[in-house]
């Protein structure tokens, strides 16, 4: 069920009235019953996936949890320190056991799913290589709907609880409500258990305030999907589906479009889902804060998709970086070259392993493993050379607290993420190339007569649509980044938040998607 | 604690006065972006006839072929009844016309009601046109039951005006000129796209079609798997609904041209399965495209385009209809006016009713010196409706740019599958010619563009050009 038709907004507001009519200790089970709803919508027999991974995440969780009690206990009855370490050597060893069993289970059917044919193709172009036939036939496999969100949760949830940091959940119903909840499903945001849980399974009064709060941002979400994201997108599809007839200028103009398709996109469905949940009074985690007044790389990642951020960080960059293969580079760096560097290269190691995987999240192929790199690269760079870089801004008397530095910083990072996203949006390598060759090759050739040439494809009104939106969305994210925002929501006269609630509904029914139909999908669906 | 109070209920009202805002602004919006159309006319009409008792003694309903194909005045007139009405809707499907039925069986208590019943209508899927168009004639009740229980969830949004017609923002001023000049002329007709209203639920044009210029389309194939149980569920409600309020049904099949006759292979199925659809509830049916010595009155002369009659072929059916009801109601045999089976309609015609081509591949010659020497190949597969026992022959001629004269590019042949050298670039004109049958008997002409002719299918279907035209399977 797509979140942008009448079907999901009748399946809201049936959700909300029942959720707020049962009993509070009943409110979890609504919850359930929607989320089986809704994602028995995308196919009945997908059910199947979800219930597999949440079913071998709950088994591992509390087979962990007894391996530890009983750890405890064993350790408690050991008479000496050597018996204590053997034994809390062979429970660290079982447990580690149960979470690689539980994570090749989950991992594994993502992993089939999403990247078979990536392996197949690989197959064959080595062993075309080789000389061989190279003609491994395709599989056709359809990922079901939020598999690399809720596989990536189940297993956080079960490192978390392999690390003891909160108990395990022993009703494998509210486990799945956990895994399955509707609005984090589809383009996340990665929820931890302990945070959401406290929230999602105790009960909510009705609140005139979070409904208008949320309900208004669930409107806010769908003018930034339906007028930003789907009208510049236009643009973008013309420009790239026929690169070579275009200036360089407008290639590069449609792929600012295309990082601020993105970012509505994206930030549009977090805040649908938001909204959605502030209604139900749950609190989700934000997953986007202001991404593009990021001023380095490194800055931009701690604010773009937060929530994946934060998994990598703490499911695989700590333990690699703290890993035992880690921590000898890390000794063998001091060793060579000093006390930095020994302090740096096991987080260069981990790095590795976090952007390889972050790029093949994002897609199944070597243009987004590059993508990654790229970041990475981009990343490994400031902190490399963060002392000389300080260095060269002093010498040359570079005021850094500046609006004009500040700015400058703004817009060289915006730029290296425009120019990355050439990878990720291509998906295909000799494409990416052959675009930015043609972009910078071709950049005056062949000039739009005027500025709404800019705009490929786009008609006027949308044109005006799309720009006022996204004066709107900088707006609004130059007041959450002055940090303004809850005083703004606060103290907003209601004759202005009524004015807001008429420019967007109207916007949205005489503007939103194309004549004949809305655009369903989100584009962060897709991983 | 009262200040609280205060405040809700402070929020509460300008939530309302919000809502209310919205609600009226999408309102005016709507009337102002929508577009003058045949609807607005029928509704004025159907403003008289409540003004003057508001009863409508026969109604005709169903999809276009309805609407195109009977004229109420003459209704009136030659029967002597007071009001006739026509509500036929562009692609409408049964479940509209059963909504649209029940709402002006409520409103006007008919006596008579004449359904339309088609191959489309018994297999299509429905059109959002169709519903759009009904739903803006009902009444408010009418409106309330067709949204919760005709239409599908992902319809609903077009029901407001101001999201359907939003893209007539551009045509603001138009719109509203011509609404102006409908409403001070009483809706007087005007032309719209060739076509124009006749009163009371009739929309017609002049455009006629030359014997045997009428194009190749409306194919389908129909089987007992492809009829839509949907829309035999509404057709059974349509005849429920008259059963019960004790009104007089007559099912009919509007005429449509030779060439879809043909075009639509298991028509006589479909024939037989109305007939039969017929007895079982107690009500006649007429297939108008039977009626005995058609290729005489009924030619595409007649035809506004390739399945709807024209203001001349409507003023006929409607004589015929009339001629119909008056043997029906006087309990005469109404079977003689027809023919027994399609076999036997078909066996009266002696020409090609219509003939076309497609381009299997289209390839463009490299290397030829000159650009505008430029040559392709084309190709062609020649198609044409005819009975089993006349033997085609086709003639394929050119016009190409510049030109005022065609060329032959064939001669006449038998050959179905041809390879033809055409301009590359630039525009021309493709002229098919094909007769067969009885000397004498106009033959059947189709014209093609460039840009028609030079859109071949995948070469990738195919291993190499040679089999494509040795390739029978195509036909």
């Amino acid at each position: 069920m797509s979140l942008v038709s009448i079907q999901f907004l009748l399946f809201l507001i049936i959700l909300i009235i029942v959720y707020f009519i049962v009993p509070k200790r009943l409110q979890w089970w609504v919850l359930l019953a929607a989320n089986v709803v809704f994602y028995a919508f995308s196919g009945v027999s997908y059910l199947a996936y979800i219930l597999i991974t949440s079913a071998a995440a709950f088994i591992a969780g509390m087979a962990l949890e007894k391996t530890s009690l009983q750890g405890q206990q064993l350790v408690a009855e050991a008479a000496d320190s050597d018996r204590k370490k053997s034994v809390k050597a062979a429970i660290t060893s079982r447990k580690k056991l149960i979470v690689a069993g539980a994570v090749v289970i989950s991992m594994g059917i993502w992993g089939v799913l999403k990247y078979a044919n990536f392996f197949i193709d690989n197959i064959n172009s080595v062993g075309r290589l080789f000389g061989g036939a190279g003609n491994l036939e395709p599989v056709n496999l359809i990922l079901p709907l939020g598999i690399s969100f809720y596989t990536f949760n189940a297993v956080g949830y079960l490192i978390d609880i392999y690390r003891n940091k909160y108990r395990c959940e022993r009703n494998f119903l509210k486990f799945f409500t956990y895994i399955s909840f509707f609005p984090h499903i589809i383009e996340g945001p990665f929820s931890r258990y302990d945070r959401l849980s406290s929230n999602l399974f105790s009960g909510h009064r009705f609140s005139f305030d979070r409904l208008r709060y949320g309900a208004l941002r669930v409107c806010w979400g769908y003018f930034e999907k339906t007028i930003i994201a789907d009208k510049v997108g236009v643009t973008v599809e013309t420009v790239f589906n026929n690169f070579r007839g275009y200036s360089g200028l407008n290639i590069a103009f449609a792929m600012v479009m295309y990082c601020i398709q993105l970012y509505a996109d994206f930030q549009g469905y977090m805040d649908i889902v938001c909204g959605i949940c502030e209604i139900l009074g749950i609190e989700l985690d934000e997953n986007f804060r202001q991404p593009y007044f990021a001023r380095s790389i490194d800055e931009f990642w701690r604010r773009w998709h937060l929530t994946l951020g934060t998994w990598f960080k703490d499911y695989i960059f700590y333990p690699v970086s703290m890993s035992r293969a880690g921590q000898k580079m890390g000794r063998a760096a001091r060793k060579k070259w000093g006390a930095k560097m020994g302090k740096l290269v096991p987080g260069y190691f981990a790095m590795i392993f976090v952007w390889t995987t972050t790029g093949l999240w994002h897609g199944a192929s070597w243009t987004y493993v590059i993508w990654g790199w790229l970041n990475m690269i981009a990343i490994l760079s400031t902190m490399q050379f963060q002392d000389s870089y300080n260095k060269a801004k002093a010498r040359l008397g570079i005021k850094t607290e500046g609006w004009a530095w500040q700015g400058i910083l703004i817009i060289k990072t915006f730029c290296l993420v425009c120019l990355f996203r050439f990878f990720s949006y291509s998906g295909d390598l000799s494409a990416a190339v052959n675009i930015i060759g043609h972009t910078f090759s071709h950049f005056f050739t062949n000039l739009p007569g005027n500025l709404s040439g800019l705009f490929a494809g786009m008609e006027w009104k949308n044109i005006i649509a799309a720009c006022a939106g996204i004066l709107m969305l900088f707006v609004l994210d130059v007041i959450k980044e002055k940090g303004k925002w809850q005083e703004v929501r606060e103290k907003c006269p209601l004759i202005v938040r009524d004015i807001i609630w008429i420019v967007l509904i109207v916007s949205l029914i005489l503007l939103a998607g194309n004549q004949s139909d809305l655009q369903g999908g989100f584009m962060y669906a897709i991983y | 604690m009262n200040r609280v109070k205060g405040k809700k209920i402070k929020i509460i009202l300008s939530a309302v006065i919000t809502a209310a805002v919205i609600a009226a602004g999408l309102h005016i919006l709507g009337n102002v972006l929508t577009p003058p159309n045949f609807n607005m006319h029928i509704v004025n009409d159907l403003k008289k006839v409540d003004a003057s008792g508001g009863k409508i003694d026969m109604m005709f309903i169903g999809a276009s072929r309805m609407y195109h194909s009977f004229i109420p005045s003459v209704f009136e007139e030659e029967l002597g009844i007071d009001t006739v009405f026509n509500f036929g809707a562009a692609n409408a499907a049964y479940s509209g016309t059963y909504y649209q039925l029940k709402d002006m069986v409520e409103r006007y208590n008919p006596s008579r009601v004449i359904i339309g019943v088609t191959m489309d209508e018994l297999t299509d899927d429905e059109w959002l046109r169709g519903k759009l168009v009904i739903w803006d004639r009902l009444s408010t009740g009418g409106k309330l039951q067709y949204f919760f229980g005709g239409l599908y969830v992902e319809d609903w949004k077009y029901t407001l005006y101001a999201y359907r017609f939003r893209e007539e923002i551009t045509n603001i001023s138009y719109n509203l000129e011509e609404k102006a000049r409908l409403e001070a002329t009483d809706y007087a007709s005007a032309p719209t796209d060739g076509f124009y209203y006749g009163g009371k639920g009739f929309v017609t044009s002049d455009y006629k079609i030359p014997q045997g210029h009428i194009e190749i389309n409306g194919g389908r194939e129909f089987t007992v798997e492809s009829i839509n149980s949907r829309a035999v569920e509404y057709l059974d409600r349509c005849m429920e609904l008259c059963r019960n309020r004790g009104i007089e049904v007559i099912l009919v099949t509007p005429p449509t041209s030779m060439m879809r006759i043909y075009n639509m292979s298991g028509y006589q199925e479909v024939v037989d399965y109305y007939t039969e659809y017929a007895e079982k509830n107690g009500a006649v049916f007429y297939d108008l495209n039977l009626l005995k010595d058609r290729e005489e009155f009924l030619t595409d002369e007649e035809m506004v385009d390739y399945n709807h009659v024209n203001s001349r072929g409507a003023e006929i059916i409607s004589d015929i209809m009339v001629q119909l009801i008056k043997a029906h109601d006087a309990g005469e045999d109404t079977s003689v006016f027809f023919y027994p089976d399609v076999d036997s309609m078909k066996a009266d015609v002696k020409r090609i009713p219509a003939v076309g081509c497609r381009t299997i591949v289209w390839e463009k010659n490299e290397g030829r010196e000159g650009y505008e020497n430029a040559l392709g190949t084309a190709y062609i597969q020649l198609i044409s409706m005819h009975n089993d026992d006349i033997i085609p022959e086709y003639c394929i001629e050119i016009l190409r740019s510049g030109e005022s004269e065609y060329e032959s590019l064939t001669g006449w042949t038998g050959d179905e599958n041809i390879i033809l050298e055409l301009p590359a670039d630039g525009t021309f004109t493709l002229r098919i010619r094909a007769r067969g049958g009885i000397p004498g008997e106009p033959e059947a002409v189709a014209e093609f563009s460039s840009d028609t002719v030079r859109n071949g299918f995948d070469l990738s279907e195919y291993q190499d050009l040679e089999s494509i035209a040795a390739d029978n399977a195509l036909c």
